[in-house]
């Protein structure tokens, strides 16, 4: 019986002296980053990297937290991201990071690849980071900018895009963990949205401005945010926005179609050396009509609405693809991917040269759009 | 040698005590009464509560005897009327052979008249409000039931209040808390058995089951168990709780306790046997399920959707109340990364100025919260009540001002505080198994605490109460065997008895249970 | 002393969590990337006759321990090799489950803390469990195995809005040979392993079915796991679920809905060690029966806390660091091979023509 109770205490005593708290950590002695923007010095090839992060010192619970942001240079992302400690009194903690902000000019000459397989090895930085490229000179300027709503731009600029699809629909989100993948996926294409400084009411403020769109990692050309909506409309990523259009021959948008909801499939052929690309999108739209006669919508206003909006939609997309093929002469839609997907032998053959079969692409789009209802006035 | 010398010195002992034990239980009678007298009054020399009467008969002088009783422990008006004025009256006395037979069939007007020679009979009654006849000329006595106790009118006992139900509370006089089963089954097969406690208290205890539906195996062990308690005196039913229980170190309890007599009907009815002893109003049962800490008696007066919610509540309140304080604590203190955002800069905030480190400010104001309980528990009733209110109040929103703890520990703190008062059965584990885990989880945060959850669920597998697992899983999940762990269902549906217990299950016949519905 | 059992139930479950054991914290094997599930439904197949085998050995000699078995049919040299050889599989194997496991520990949420508390932690819930009646283990499976099924629900519900149904093409892109040697490999690791719970075989009851334990459990298992491949496929997308040392944590990483029922990763962490634990306490309880039958001790429970220890040792000193441990899993199945399919098949082959020719005595 008293060895028992020795034994225990000792084993105890023993635990109690071997255990320390090696993970133990307060949750007040961290500096919470919701960003980073990444830059890199042309000169000195260092990367400067800014974090936004939150100011306990400064927030109150009363007027919410604020922000500040945090300089440090590096020769590559994680030793850069260390020596930023040299700056602040607590480590810094990434598990609520938002958003990453790549400048431009990493983008297009270095390519996102080196940075994005550094991160998404980090335990603390989670897989669903956002990236965004900035179209600014810098992508610190981005950061530094205030967003309208949220203390901190990193999660407004989060917001901006979580909400956008539904609304807008002029961008895709790319995660940190998409973009892991999509780099490696045969023949799919990295798309990333795209963010520039406007001026609203005489604050600077980030606005979300279509598309970046790269070859591998690198960044070729910027998709407007009207041009971005029937990119989306082929990445079958549309669940929101607004197509405009006249029915009348005055020439003016009267007629306004809300979309509520979009799929789009998409099919290939082969044939001689040829692909063919048939793109099906079927659209359900609320019609809004924003003309100044004030009349009752009948079958034939609706009849007629439907099919201008499906020639809008089939010639935007064809432009669109027109474009890829001859400007940017890449296939930023992924069709490669498409043809992986469903024929790996195929893609075989056609990988090495598949620039030259995506110039070669014949396209058939076919659109289908129907009004569901008028809004509350007929 | 000091080992020795102890030894040997407690040989002494022992031998003085065996002595004086057999000198009581060997010891017998004379037939003077005078020596018989001078014996008893050797016995309980500086007693001044033990009185001896003489009487003489009025009509036969040469009859003589005494009585000899306790003061404040008999009716003194029976003694009057029942006992002295037939010896000293009855024409009827003559010294014979029968004489003792004659007293007892004929003289003397009480119900309840034994025959002894033993001195240790003597002693033991005599101490629990007998009188005892000691009569001239004869080496034998009468032991004379006169007995009235003072003792607690019949109250709903505080710890087990209800709303709607039986109020009946067992008081610490244990013939009226015999008589309070009795009067609920009144049937041939409830069987009470006596036995006695404490070499000093002899302490009468009774066990009560139901012949038919109790499982000889566990009554036989029961007696096993009981039969090894040497103690010299038992007070409370715990004493016994204690000393049979079959995991000994564990804080679970293996036998279940009421205050209530219909409780205790409802698990005779199930096959449990019932201890019930003298001087306490709480009777033991046995076996112990590990569900019944979440039962209480209302379950079964009230509809049974609304019990088996509030049965669900307590199971998850105990699970709350020991995995609470450490859960918050892996989280603060090791996986911010599940904290959403926004509530993650909060906490951040409220944190910032406090002095102590999270485990430790938990600990203080657990241990704050415990000290609050405690006395509102000891306190007279007026002040008893309102006193944790206002504490965790005051000290609670003073210190968040002053910003001595974090809001959101005073919620966490408060929440585990108040669900821990939903099983007060378990409040031994609880403690425990909070202080356990908040220093697992201290140490290795949501591994630690998980780790701290095994431990607690294998042990709490390995339950047993007399022979018998208290958690009985065996894979097989039939409605029968679940009908009142987790819910309680409608009572036409109870149909059989717990199967570990009982052999004989069925509990309603079949044709009945089809008519109720 | 009455004789300890577990109900059939019981048995599947704890077979069931030991086969989840180390396989829903390492993932099955990804080397045929989108076509795993291909390789995991073929390593379901293959391991059909192999686990029949083992229960048609439990059959041929109901209510007793391979470990009794093996010298009756092979004499005490034979017998003894044998034993020794399952002990030391037994040993062995919960030194790389409780290595993986810390491992794990270290790279995702424990990651200052040393290892070997880690391992002691784990070793300690394992040899208080293997103390205990076998029946508190059978208990502990129906238990636990619930809360797993119920939480791989769970993440399955809350993921559905990250299922990216294009990550399943193209189908049968890598050659058959590539695909059939990964279900090889997921017979290894984790299906065969189930050897291991033939000298538990004396806790079964006589009457239970032996092929209705292995069978069932086999079924509960595979198709959570077919389950649990689908989905980190469906949200991870190969590479990301190649690359992954722990797939199924950084799939939880990824589920998030709405801003509160994110971040489930650390809950998953629970989820872990119930199967670990469960795993490392079978493998104790082998190896302690398996030492305490060569070294003739009559209760292998006074063995548990030595054999535990030397699981820890073993786990220390094998690997230095995590790329060995990767690397031996990747050799696992060759290294396994005469420990789950010779050494069965020997002792069916024996003991099938002993029994019809009566010579054993039972």
């Amino acid at each position: 019986m008293y060895n028992k109770i020795k034994w225990t205490i000792m084993t105890l005593l023993l635990g109690l002296s071997l255990t320390g708290c090696w993970d133990y950590i307060g949750i007040d002695e961290m500096t919470i980053v919701t960003g980073i923007a990444i830059d890199k010095n042309q000169q000195t090839q260092n990367y400067e990297l800014t974090f936004e992060t939150i100011s306990l010192m400064e927030s109150t619970k009363e007027e919410g937290f604020k922000t500040k942001l945090i300089e440090a240079t590096g020769k590559n992302l994680l030793d850069t991201i260390r020596n930023a400690k040299k700056r602040v009194v607590d480590k810094l903690y990434f598990s609520d990071m938002k958003t990453i902000v790549i400048s431009n000019e990493i983008a297009k000459t270095e390519g996102i690849g080196a940075i994005i397989n550094a991160l998404i090895g980090d335990a603390e930085i989670r897989e669903k980071t956002n990236i965004i490229i900035s179209q600014e000179e810098t992508a610190k300027q981005i950061l530094n900018a205030k967003g309208i709503d949220n203390p901190s731009t990193a999660y407004e600029v989060r917001k901006i895009i979580d909400n956008d699809n539904d609304v807008t629909s002029s961008t895709k989100p790319l995660f940190l963990y998409e973009a892991f993948n999509t780099l490696r996926e045969p023949g799919a294409s990295l798309v990333a949205p795209a963010f520039h400084l406007v001026k609203n009411d005489d604050i600077i403020t980030p606005e979300l401005n279509g598309i970046g769109v790269f070859k591998d990692d690198k960044l070729i050309y910027y998709i407007d945010s009207i041009d971005s909506k029937y990119f989306l409309f082929i990445a079958d990523k549309v669940n929101g926005g607004v197509i405009s259009l006249s029915t009348d021959n005055s020439g003016k948008d009267n007629i306004a179609l809300k979309i509520s909801e979009n799929r789009t499939s998409k099919k290939y052929s082969y044939n001689n050396n040829k692909i063919k690309i048939e793109i099906t999108t079927i659209t359900k739209v609320d019609l809004h009509d924003a003309s100044d006669r004030l009349k009752a919508v009948g079958k034939k206003e609706i009849d007629e609405a439907e099919k201008k909006a499906e020639s809008l939609i089939v010639k935007n997309i064809k432009q669109l693809v027109a474009k890829a093929q001859k400007e940017i002469n890449t296939d930023i839609f992924g069709f490669g991917n498409l043809v992986y997907r469903h024929d790996p032998l195929l893609w075989k053959k056609l990988k090495n040269n598949w620039d030259e079969v995506f110039m070669e692409i014949e396209l058939d789009v076919t659109s289908k759009v129907k009004v569901m209802n008028t809004g509350f006035t007929k | 040698m000091a080992k020795d010398r102890k030894e040997q010195k407690k040989k002494i002992i022992d031998k003085k005590v065996s002595q004086i034990n057999n000198s009581l239980n060997k010891g017998t009678l004379f037939n003077n009464l005078k020596d018989n007298l001078s014996y008893m009054k050797e016995l309980f020399v500086d007693d001044d509560l033990f009185i001896i009467r003489e009487i003489e008969n009025n009509f036969n002088p040469s009859f003589r005897c005494a009585i000899a009783y306790c003061e404040g422990l008999i009716n003194p008006n029976i003694i009057n009327e029942s006992i002295i004025k037939p010896l000293m009256i009855s024409k009827n006395i003559k010294k014979d052979d029968t004489l003792i037979d004659h007293l007892a069939k004929r003289i003397i007007q009480l119900y309840n008249i034994k025959k002894t020679k033993i001195i240790k009979d003597i002693v033991e009654s005599v101490t629990y409000g007998d009188v005892i006849l000691f009569i001239d000329g004869i080496a034998e006595v009468l032991i004379l039931n006169v007995k009235k106790f003072e003792a607690r009118s019949l109250t709903e006992p505080e710890n087990e209040k209800i709303l709607i139900g039986p109020r009946e509370g067992f008081i610490e006089f244990l013939p009226t808390n015999l008589s309070l089963i009795r009067r609920r089954l009144r049937t041939n097969k409830l069987k009470f058995k006596y036995l006695s406690f404490g070499d000093k208290t002899n302490t009468q205890a009774c066990i009560c089951y139901i012949d038919g539906i109790v499982d000889n195996k566990i009554l036989t062990e029961l007696y096993k168990r009981l039969k090894k308690i040497k103690i010299d005196g038992v007070i409370d039913t715990n004493y016994i709780t204690e000393l049979i229980k079959d995991n000994r170190f564990s804080p679970y309890r293996t036998t279940g306790y009421t205050e209530k007599p219909d409780v205790v009907v409802g698990k005779l009815l199930e096959g449990r046997i019932a201890i019930v002893l003298d001087g306490s109003p709480i009777v033991l049962t046995i076996p112990y399920f590990f569900v019944e800490n979440f039962q209480t008696s209302e379950d079964y007066y009230m509809n049974f959707y609304y019990t088996s919610f509030v049965r669900i509540l307590r199971i998850l309140g105990y699970f709350f109340s020991i995995t609470v304080p450490a859960f918050y604590l892996a989280i603060i203190a090791f996986h911010q990364e599940l904290l959403p955002t926004p509530l993650f800069i909060n906490i951040a905030l409220e944190r910032q100025t406090v002095p102590l480190p999270t485990t430790l400010e938990m600990i203080v104001l657990l241990t704050v919260f415990d000290i609050l309980k405690e006395a509102g528990e000891r306190m007279p009733k007026g002040i008893g009540q309102s006193l944790p209110i206002v504490g965790a109040i005051v000290i609670g929103q003073a210190a968040v001002e002053a910003k001595l703890v974090a809001g959101p520990m005073i919620i966490i703190v408060t929440f585990t505080g108040i669900t821990s008062l939903l099983i007060p059965k378990l409040n031994a584990p609880i403690i425990i198994f909070q202080i356990m885990l908040l220093l697992l989880s201290t140490t290795l945060g949501l591994f630690g605490l998980t780790i701290g959850l095994s431990y607690i669920i294998i042990h709490t597998l390995n339950l047993k109460s007399f022979g018998i697992s208290q958690i009985n899983l065996t894979g097989e999940f039939k409605y029968q065997t679940l009908k009142d762990t987790i819910f309680r269902a409608p009572w036409w549906q109870m149909k059989k008895r717990p199967k570990q217990i009982t052999k004989n299950q069925i509990r309603m016949q079949q044709t009945e249970a089809k008519q109720n519905v | 002393m009455r004789k300890e059992s577990m109900t059939s139930r019981q048995a599947i479950s704890v077979i069931v969590l030991f086969i989840f054991g180390s396989t829903i914290i390492l993932g099955l094997n990804t080397e045929p990337k989108q076509d795993s599930w291909i390789s995991l439904i073929i390593g379901i197949i293959l391991s059909l006759p192999l686990v029949l085998m083992y229960a048609r050995i439990i059959k041929l000699f109901p209510g007793e321990s391979l470990y009794n078995i093996t010298e009756r049919l092979l004499g005490k040299v034979g017998g003894t090799i044998i034993n020794i050889m399952i002990t030391w599989y037994a040993i062995h194997l919960g030194s790389l489950v409780l290595r993986n496991f810390s491992e794990y520990a270290e790279i995702s949420i424990l990651l200052h803390t040393p290892q070997i508390i880690v391992m002691i932690s784990i070793i300690f819930i394992a040899v208080y469990t293997a103390k205990m009646n076998i029946e508190i283990l059978g208990k502990w499976g129906i238990f636990v195995l619930p809360i797993i099924l119920i939480m791989v629900i769970i993440t399955l519900i809350l993921s559905i809005g990250d299922y990216n149904i294009n990550n399943l093409f193209p189908i049968m892109e890598h050659s058959f040979k590539k695909v059939f040697d990964g279900g090889f490999k997921i017979l290894a690791f984790p299906l065969a392993e189930t050897v291991l719970i033939l000298p538990l075989a004396d806790f079964f009851k006589k009457t239970d079915s032996s092929y209705k334990i292995y069978i069932s459990s086999l079924i509960i298992a595979g198709f959570t796991l077919l389950i649990i491949i689908f989905r980190n496929l469906l949200i991870l997308g190969t590479p990301l679920m190649t690359l992954s040392y722990f797939p199924t944590f950084t799939a939880a990483r990824i589920i998030e809905l709405g801003e509160f029922l994110s971040r489930i990763e650390g809950v998953i962490t629970i989820n872990f060690v119930l199967a670990e634990i469960t795993k490392v306490t079978i493998c104790l309880i082998v190896g302690a029966k398996g030492m305490a039958k060569l070294f003739n001790i009559k209760n292998y429970k006074n063995l548990a806390l030595p054999v535990g220890l030397l699981i820890i040792t073993l786990s220390l000193t094998q690997f230095s660091n995590v790329f060995q441990m990767f690397d031996f899993i990747k050799i696992y199945h060759i290294y396994a091979f005469p420990f789950q399919i010779i050494i069965p098949m020997i002792i069916w082959v024996v003991g099938e023509i002993k029994t019809k020719n009566n010579k054993v005595v039972t």
